[in-house]
């Protein structure tokens, strides 16, 4: 298909601590359209932060390393790229939504300045073939200054507050603040790690929306990491379901919300969502946990805690089932192809 | 802004009171009665007893302390025992060099301790940064006062490169000052490099390189100015340090400054000299702690934005 | 009941237990272990090395400033005694003040430290506000107004010492042991009735250990040289006891055409304090690795 954006081929992730060896992603392959939107879904140390750093070639140096695959972007691998052609891409091409607002704004610098900043590191005129759709100019102060106090306006901050420091800012306005900085530049893919889990529910709506406005606004292809199935279903196009460092499930939102054939990971997860139409009591979770990544473990990741789990699930590692988009990665299914 | 200085003001008047007020104490319980040391063991007690009276030894010794301070805040730190002239002559004519000590080895320690640690921070688990590191235990284990006796004995008995001892010029300093720095930019430096480490794994700096931020920009504009903030206030100790660390270093060199001073004093048992001497400095080092202090909140626009009467 | 005793003592152990692994692979901390346990060697056996007053103290004009041969593996000091002899006396005096005086303080400073963080209130605020006067005062003017009002002598020095060092221990066992104080397994041990004492002994003490074993160990290094730097400076323990101090002061006379006199004790006295140091560092990164980063 000639509009796929981004297109992760077999990538492996390890990082080394202490000659200890924790395989955080092993082998996921994940493709994303143009102006679509790729969710990514898992529990916490699924690997799905480590998949967006190593987007962007900002794995934690001397630890992080790329064992293996290839990241298309554009049908460009990003990982073949040199330090400074990926510094130009970061911010400016792709550009990346942290968590934690409280602690992804540096305290010291006024907010106004932190937007402007990423216009002044992409303030020149470059020659990287993966930007050649933009044509750009050099902006003077006057229009970066212009440019910030759009931004302000579009994310729903007065611009008169752009001299504040993050500290005089609530944890939504912070966050408003960091999508000001990973939209300014009109990035044409925009990686969210889970943008809202660290703010109170009632604002975590009005982020959502933000984000999708400026999303159709702006042309901007996105990838939203969640662990919440909730946000997928009202903003994703395809998506991908992550346990143990792989993708056990992908497909198009239609593929996982509907059909009869799923990963029984992926049907725990739709289930342990609270359903206000039946009158359950508590919450129907998955047991157990998640094995810890250092463990090195023969066939599927997920059969200890699998309730269809059967023999040969424990010593083979399963194929991929494909139908159509739909891909899974299970022993139910594999045998039928 | 000065709504904080004041505050930091006001707040320090306690610790100046308490501090003094310690050193007093301690001097003041030393055993012998400092009348009968002043007119000799010949002296019958009934002169003794007048003199006590007149020197206020019998009174309270609260009230006695604060006779004291209000007579120190005008300048009248008593007479010395040995001599029998104003303590505060003797500090006047002697604070210059010990505060040139401190303050040459502060710099000389910032000067080698901030660029080491940066370095050995982003070099982090490198070669160099294990040399720095065990190089500063070193630093940081030696005893200054041999340290003055190595350097004395290389660079003036062989070398001789600079004076041994005694004041004049400013080859006189370079030796005390290179000693008292050793320990300091040591610290320092380990100070620098953990602030540096912690500040470099913030998630503001994973969001500045997000932003495509050079890599110089990254650490000169993100992260050492974090680390620098926490940096400051450790100068301020460093100085207090250097300042009562003058004491061995101006013995051995044969500096005329407070440290010798106060060292002939507590050798003679002249407890007003004493007093004097150290009173003064921990008064000094109180007052650059609160300097640090203002330039902090002059920097951290957390603090300054609680005092400037924000638009908020 | 018994299984979660055993439970306790089993997670108890295997943290230091732990930490020992981790520390044993830190070079520089097991090089400072090893350079402290020859001291201490060379201190218990001082008197069956070299008698104490026939060899480390009698003075021999016959023999001054010999060069180091068979009989003085060091050499001889200018009144002709035996280097090696005064050196390992030295340790001896250095590091049984040095252990003695960290004990002492240890024991007021945790003391205080624990009334401070299980009482807490007003004894809390009291203990506090003192202990912020004693430490704006920079150390060595506190000890110089203690060694000036108490006179010269091995005791008073000591007592200044202990004086200086308990204000540093009492703040951090009060803060690591308040740092678990609020726990609920705390709430649940008063709930179930165990007495002030118990709980203080085995919750709060326990949990201070590290830290305090961390400071504790790089305060040996600084309460050692501050021994020797008073001494040096005559205000301490005296010629002519062999403390490295008072050594390096006599030496200073003959420092020019005898160095070595100067040399050996300074080397002796640099080579325990850093030692002590990175045994110190080695416990912090060992008990907390995350420092380590």
């Amino acid at each position: 298909m000639n509009d796929v954006l981004l297109d992760i081929q077999d990538l492996e992730v390890t990082y080394e601590v202490n000659n200890e060896v924790i395989r955080a992603v092993n082998r996921i392959n994940i493709q994303l359209h143009k102006k679509e939107t790729l969710g990514i879904v898992g529990e916490a140390g699924a690997g799905k932060t480590t998949t967006a750093l190593s987007i962007l070639g900002l794995l934690p140096k001397k630890i992080g390393f790329v064992k293996n695959g290839k990241i298309l972007f554009k049908g460009q691998n990003l990982l073949d790229l040199e330090h400074e052609l990926i510094r130009q891409i970061r911010g400016e091409v792709i550009s990346m939504i942290f968590q934690d607002p409280m602690t992804s704004l540096n305290p010291v610098i006024p907010i106004g300045k932190q937007i402007a900043e990423v216009l002044e590191f992409h303030n020149s005129v470059y020659q990287n073939s993966l930007m050649s759709e933009k044509n750009k100019q050099k902006k003077t102060k006057a229009e970066i200054e212009r440019l910030v106090e759009d931004i302000l306006q579009m994310v729903g901050i007065s611009p008169s507050r752009k001299h504040d420091y993050p500290h005089q800012l609530s944890g939504g306005m912070k966050q408003r603040v960091v999508i000001a900085i990973a939209l300014i530049c009109n990035p044409e893919l925009l990686i969210a790690d889970e943008p809202t889990s660290a703010l109170d529910v009632t604002i975590q709506a009005q982020i959502l929306s933000i984000m999708e406005d400026l999303k159709d606004k702006l042309d901007t292809s996105m990838i939203m990491i969640t662990h919440d199935l909730g946000i997928v279903a009202e903003t994703c196009d395809t998506v991908g379901i992550m346990y143990a460092g792989q993708i056990v499930e992908f497909g198009t939102i239609k593929d996982i919300f509907t059909g009869d054939r799923h990963h029984p990971y992926t049907v725990g997860l739709i289930n342990s969502l609270p359903d206000i139409d039946s009158n359950q009591d508590r919450l129907k979770a998955i047991p157990g946990l998640m094995l810890s990544p250092t463990q090195i473990t023969e066939g599927c990741k997920f059969h200890n805690r699998c309730p269809k789990c059967f023999d040969k699930c424990s010593t083979i590692e399963p194929n991929e089932y494909v139908k159509g988009s739909h891909r899974i990665k299970c022993h139910l299914f594999s045998c039928t192809d | 802004m000065h709504k904080y200085v004041i505050r930091r003001v006001l707040l320090l008047i306690p610790i100046i009171l308490g501090v003094t007020f310690i050193v007093y104490f301690i001097l003041a319980l030393t055993p012998g009665d400092p009348a009968r040391f002043i007119l000799g063991s010949n002296a019958t007690d009934a002169s003794v007893e007048a003199l006590r009276e007149q020197l206020g030894l019998n009174k309270p010794i609260i009230l006695r302390y604060f006779t004291y301070l209000a007579k120190a805040l005008r300048g009248d730190f008593g007479l010395s025992y040995s001599d029998s002239r104003p303590v505060f002559d003797s500090i006047l004519v002697r604070w210059p060099v010990t505060v040139k000590l401190a303050l040459f080895s502060t710099f000389l320690s910032m000067v080698i301790g901030i660029p080491a640690g940066i370095i050995s921070a982003l070099k982090h688990r490198s070669r160099i940064d294990v040399s720095f590191t065990l190089v500063s235990m070193i630093m940081l284990g030696m005893p200054s006062f041999w340290l003055a006796l190595v350097l004395m004995l290389v660079f003036s008995l062989s070398l001789r490169w600079f004076p041994s001892s005694g004041i004049g010029g400013w080859q006189h300093f370079i030796l005390p000052v290179a000693t008292m720095s050793i320990g300091t930019s040591a610290s320092l430096m380990r100070l620098v490099r953990s602030t540096m480490l912690d500040t470099i794994k913030q998630d503001y700096i994973i969001t500045a390189r997000a932003k495509g931020a050079p890599e110089r920009v990254v650490i000169l504009r993100h992260a050492l100015k974090n680390a620098l903030m926490i940096i400051i206030t450790q100068i301020g100790l460093t100085f207090t340090a250097l300042l009562a660390g003058a004491v061995l270093i101006e013995q051995v060199y044969g500096l005329p400054g407070l440290g010798t001073l106060t060292l002939i004093a507590i050798r003679s048992k002249d407890i007003p000299m004493v007093m004097g001497t150290t009173i003064f400095m921990a008064i000094i080092s109180t007052l650059m702690i609160l300097l640090l202090d203002i330039i902090y909140a002059w920097i951290d626009p957390r603090i300054k934005a609680k005092y400037v009467g924000g638009s908020h | 009941m018994s299984d979660l005793n055993s439970l306790s003592l089993y997670k108890k152990e295997s943290l230091w237990i732990k930490a020992w692994k981790r520390m044993k692979k830190n070079k520089p901390a097991i090089v400072g272990l090893v350079i402290i346990l020859i001291f201490v060697f060379f201190a218990l056996f001082a008197n069956v090395i070299a008698d104490y007053n026939e060899v480390a103290l009698k003075q021999d004009y016959t023999q001054k400033l010999l060069p180091p041969n068979s009989n003085n593996i060091l050499g001889t000091d200018a009144l002709g005694r035996d280097i090696f002899a005064r050196i390992i006396h030295g340790a001896r005096l250095s590091l049984t003040l040095g252990f003695v005086i960290v004990g002492i303080a240890l024991f007021f400073g945790v003391s205080l430290g624990g009334i401070s963080a299980f009482y807490g209130g007003m004894i809390d605020l009291v203990i506090m506000r003192l202990l912020d006067v004693f430490m704006a005062i920079p150390p060595m003017l506190l000890m110089l107004s203690l060694v000036a009002a108490l006179g010269p002598g091995l005791d008073k020095l000591m007592i200044a010492l202990i004086v200086v060092i308990v204000p540093g221990y009492t703040r951090i066992s009060r803060a690591s042991m308040l740092a678990v104080s609020g726990n609920e397994y705390i709430e649940a041990a008063k709930a179930c009735g165990c007495s002030n004492l118990k709980i203080i002994f085995k919750h709060l003490f326990p949990n201070a250990l590290g830290p305090i074993l961390v400071v504790a160990t790089l305060s040996l290094a600084s309460t050692i040289v501050m021994i020797s730097g008073f001494s040096f400076l005559g205000i301490g323990i005296s010629a002519p006891t062999p403390e490295w101090g008072a050594m390096l002061s006599e030496a200073r006379a003959n420092m020019r055409y005898n160095p070595y006199l100067m040399i050996i004790p300074g080397t002796a006295l640099l080579l325990v304090s850093v030692s002590f140091n990175l045994i110190g560092d080695g416990i912090r990164d060992a008990l907390d690795p995350r420092v380590k980063g």
